[in-house]
C-alpha cells in the first residue's frame, strides 16, 4: 500500500538512503540533511528516532510496502495506521532511552521546529502555486470558449503530478476540457465564405445535442484482505473490564490502604489485561489494534523495568575530599557522568551529620572515616556494589551498611545514589 | 482443527510473563539471576509452542 511518494534512495546512500531520498524529494543537498539529522540526534536523540522511523516506514526505490513488514513479518497483517503507531511508539522509546544519556534535551529541537514553521515554512506557503491544479475548478474552460482560450485553459499537470491519483485526476480533467472544447465548437455553422447560400444554411441548421458526459472510469479501490476474522465483539469490552478492574485495585491499594504503588505496576496491569485479551484472541479471532497496543505496552513496560540513569549535573571525573565534619556539604552533591571519588578517610565524626552524593553514570568510590559510627545507605541502578559487607551485582540494587562502634557516639550517614556503574565502599 | 492465531498466542504469552515480572518488581525484589535463566527458557518454550501450534493449526486448513 502506497501512502507516500517518498522513497529511500538506492544510489548515493550512506546508511539507509533516508537523507538521500529526502534530499532528492526536496531538491536539496543531502549533506545538509545528514548534518541536520546528526544535530537532531544530539538533541534528545530525536534524530536517531526519526532515522529509525524513516527506515521502517519509507520504502526503498522500486518498492511500495513499509520496510517494517519485511523486517518484522508478523506486522504484515497490521493496518498502516497500526504500523505507524508502533513505529511512533518505538521512536518515543528511543528518544527516552537515548535522550537521558545526552546533555541536551528535546526543548531546543522543539524551539527550532517552531521557528522553522512559523518563521519560514508558513510565510512561504502563500507564494507556492498549486502544482497540480487540484481543487481549482476555475481552471476548467468555460462553456463557450474561444479556441485559443480553451486551448490555454487545458490543464497540463502531468509533469507536476506527484502520485498516481493526481496523475489520473489531471488526465481526467484534461479529457473533460477537451470534450467541452469539442462540443462547444462543433455546433458552429460553416464559414459563410465557403457557403454560397448562408441564409438557407442557417435556416435549416439544427443544433446537435451535446454528447453525453464521458463515462467515469470504473475504478474501485482494492479491497483489504479479509483472511482473518476480527474477533468477537465481547473481547474488547472484556479487556477494558480487566484493565479497569486492575487499575481500580491498584488505586484502592494506593489510596485506601496506603501501599506504595510504583508506576511499573500500572504498566504491568495494562500489559496483563492486553495479554489476556491476546490469549483469548488467539482462539476466537484477533480484534483490530490489540496486537500493536500489546507490543507498545510491552515496550513501555520493559523501558520502565530497566533503570535509566539520569544524567544531571557535572560531567567528568570528580574527587571530593573532606577532612572535618564542618567541611561536609549540607546539600546533596549531584554529578552527571564520570568517576566520582568521595574521600572521607580523614574525617573525625564529632557530630551527627547526613551527606548525600549522586552520580548518574560512572563509578563511585567512597572511602569511609577511619573511626567513628558510620551508616551508608546506597542505591545502584545497574552495576556492581563492593563494600565491607560483601559484593552484589545486578539491576535495581540497594542496601545499608552500618559500622556502629559506640551507640552513644555521633553518627555520620552517607547516602549514595548511583545510576549505572560500580559502587565501591572502603574503610 | 480450528485455526489458531499463533502470533497473538505467542505475544500474549510473552506479555503475560512480562506483566508478571513487572508486578513482582513493583511489590517485591526481583532476583535477576533467576530471571536471566528463566527468561531465555521461557522464550524457547513460547517459540516451541508457536511452532507446534502453527503446524497443528494449519493441517486442517491446507
Amino acid at each position: 500500500m502506497e501512502l507516500t511518494p517518498l522513497r529511500r534512495a538506492s544510489s548515493g546512500a550512506v546508511l539507509g538512503g533516508v537523507c538521500a531520498g529526502l534530499a532528492r524529494r526536496w531538491q536539496v543537498d543531502p549533506t545538509v540533511l545528514r548534518i541536520a539529522i546528526v544535530l537532531l540526534a544530539l538533541l534528545g536523540g530525536l534524530g536517531v528516532a526519526f532515522y529509525v522511523g524513516a527506515l521502517l516506514l519509507i520504502p526503498k526505490d522500486g518498492s511500495t510496502d513499509f520496510p517494517l513488514y519485511s523486517v518484522a513479518p508478523f506486522t504484515r497483517s497490521w493496518s498502516p495506521a497500526a504500523a505507524i503507531g508502533a513505529v511512533v511508539g518505538l521512536g518515543v522509546l528511543i528518544t527516552l532511552a537515548i535522550g537521558s544519556w545526552l546533555p541536551f534535551g528535546v526543548a531546543p529541537a522543539v524551539g527550532l521546529g517552531f521557528l522553522w514553521y512559523f518563521g519560514f515554512h508558513r510565510r512561504r506557503q502563500p507564494q507556492q502555486p498549486d502544482a497540480t491544479g487540484a481543487g481549482q475548478p476555475s481552471q476548467l474552460p468555460p462553456s463557450t470558449p474561444s479556441p485559443e482560450a480553451a486551448s490555454n485553459a487545458l490543464p497540463r499537470p502531468t509533469a507536476e503530478a506527484k502520485s498516481d491519483f493526481e496523475r489520473a485526476a489531471a488526465a481526467w480533467r484534461e479529457r473533460v476540457a477537451e470534450e467541452r472544447l469539442g462540443t462547444d465548437l462543433s455546433p458552429y455553422p460553416p464559414s459563410p465564405l465557403n457557403d454560397p447560400y448562408p441564409t438557407q444554411q442557417f435556416a435549416t441548421y439544427q443544433p446537435t445535442p451535446p454528447p453525453a458526459e464521458p463515462a467515469v472510469p470504473d475504478w474501485t479501490p482494492p479491497a483489504r484482505p479479509t483472511g482473518r476474522s476480527r474477533g468477537p465483539k465481547w473481547l474488547w469490552p472484556l479487556v477494558l473490564c480487566l484493565l479497569g478492574g486492575g487499575l481500580a485495585v491498584l488505586a484502592v491499594l494506593s489510596v485506601v490502604l496506603g501501599v506504595v504503588v510504583p508506576p511499573v505496576a500500572y504498566a504491568g496491569t495494562v500489559l496483563g489485561a492486553l495479554a489476556v485479551g491476546l490469549l483469548l484472541a488467539a482462539f476466537t479471532g484477533r480484534p483490530r489494534a490489540l496486537l500493536p497496543l500489546s507490543v507498545i505496552a510491552a515496550l513501555v513496560t520493559i523501558a520502565m523495568l530497566l533503570p535509566v540513569p539520569r544524567v544531571d549535573g557535572r560531567m567528568g571525573d570528580e574527587t571530593y575530599t573532606y577532612s572535618t565534619v564542618a567541611q561536609l556539604p549540607t546539600s546533596p552533591q549531584s554529578h552527571g557522568a564520570g568517576n566520582v571519588v568521595v574521600d572521607l578517610a580523614a574525617v573525625a565524626v564529632t557530630e551527627s551529620r547526613r551527606v548525600e552524593f549522586s552520580n548518574g553514570l560512572g563509578d563511585v568510590d567512597v572511602k569511609l572515616p577511619a573511626t567513628g559510627n558510620v551508616v551508608v545507605e546506597w542505591r545502584l541502578g545497574a552495576g556492581q556494589y563492593q563494600g565491607p559487607d560483601g559484593e552484589r551485582d545486578g539491576v535495581g540494587l540497594s542496601g545499608t551498611y552500618q559500622r556502629i562502634n559506640d551507640p552513644n557516639a555521633p553518627t555520620l550517614t552517607v547516602v549514595l545514589n548511583a545510576g549505572a556503574g560500580n559502587l565501591t565502599v572502603t574503610e | 482443527m480450528k485455526r489458531i492465531d499463533v502470533a497473538a498466542f505467542n505475544v500474549g504469552l510473552f506479555c503475560v510473563g512480562l506483566a508478571c515480572l513487572a508486578m513482582i518488581s513493583a511489590f517485591a525484589t526481583v532476583d535477576w539471576k533467576i530471571v536471566s535463566i528463566v527468561a531465555p527458557l521461557g522464550l524457547v518454550v513460547i517459540g516451541l509452542a508457536g511452532l507446534l501450534l502453527s503446524r497443528t493449526s494449519t493441517k486442517g486448513t491446507r
